[in-house]
């Protein structure tokens, strides 16, 4: 986010309890961790939000599902991105998904690339809507 | 056994403040809308509004840990 400060982009950060230690909301220290104004950030004790997406994985092609992460049956230290002009739904489109999201980053930014890459070229075929050949 | 027992009570008061205090979400970073709580009846609907209300660009979802 640092290196791309004007790229449209909304970021939702959901901290979720997965470890041991996670038995209190996120301090304000954890939320500075993320600062960019693009970011809206969540506490997600309850696991709402991962549970929503699960079954949204399990639609993706194989080629596409997350690799990594779940505990405790839940996803977490993901990197999720939904194209623009896509509500929330079962059937919401999947740019990329993957983690964690350390050893993510790279094909995260080619991912993002893309998608700004679409919207400068409305009429190229975006790649979570491309077929296989 | 009192001084046991004042000892006692004085950790447990300790543990308790550090409890509550920990227990409070932290704030959000400046120009961030504040933190959301997901719970309740309404907890995914406070995160599908904030998915929807930026249809028009691209959503990051980061599922991650506190700690």
């Amino acid at each position: 986010m640092q290196e791309n400060p004007n790229r449209k982009l909304r970021v939702l950060v959901v901290w979720e309890p997965i470890l041991t230690t996670d038995w209190a909301p996120p301090s304000g220290g954890t939320l500075a961790r993320v600062s960019d104004v693009r970011v809206q950030q969540f506490w997600d004790r309850d696991h709402v939000v991962a549970s929503s997406l699960a079954p949204i994985a399990q639609r993706l092609p194989s080629a596409g599902r997350p690799g990594c992460c779940i505990q405790r049956g839940f996803y977490w230290d993901d990197a999720i991105l939904f194209p623009a002009g896509s509500s929330w739904s079962a059937s919401v489109p999947v740019a990329f998904w993957d983690g964690p999201v350390v050893n993510a980053l790279r094909a995260l930014q080619n991912a993002l690339d893309e998608q700004a890459n679409s919207a400068q070229n409305p009429h190229s075929v975006p790649p979570h809507e491309r077929g296989s050949p | 056994m009192k001084k046991k027992a004042s000892i006692a009570l004085a950790l447990a008061a300790v543990l308790l403040f550090a409890a509550a205090y920990l227990s409070i979400p932290g704030r959000a970073p400046r120009g961030q809308p504040p933190l959301i709580s997901l719970s309740g009846s309404h907890a995914f609907a406070d995160f599908q509004n904030a998915f929807d209300a930026a249809t028009g660009e691209p959503r990051l979802v980061l599922l991650l840990s506190p700690t």
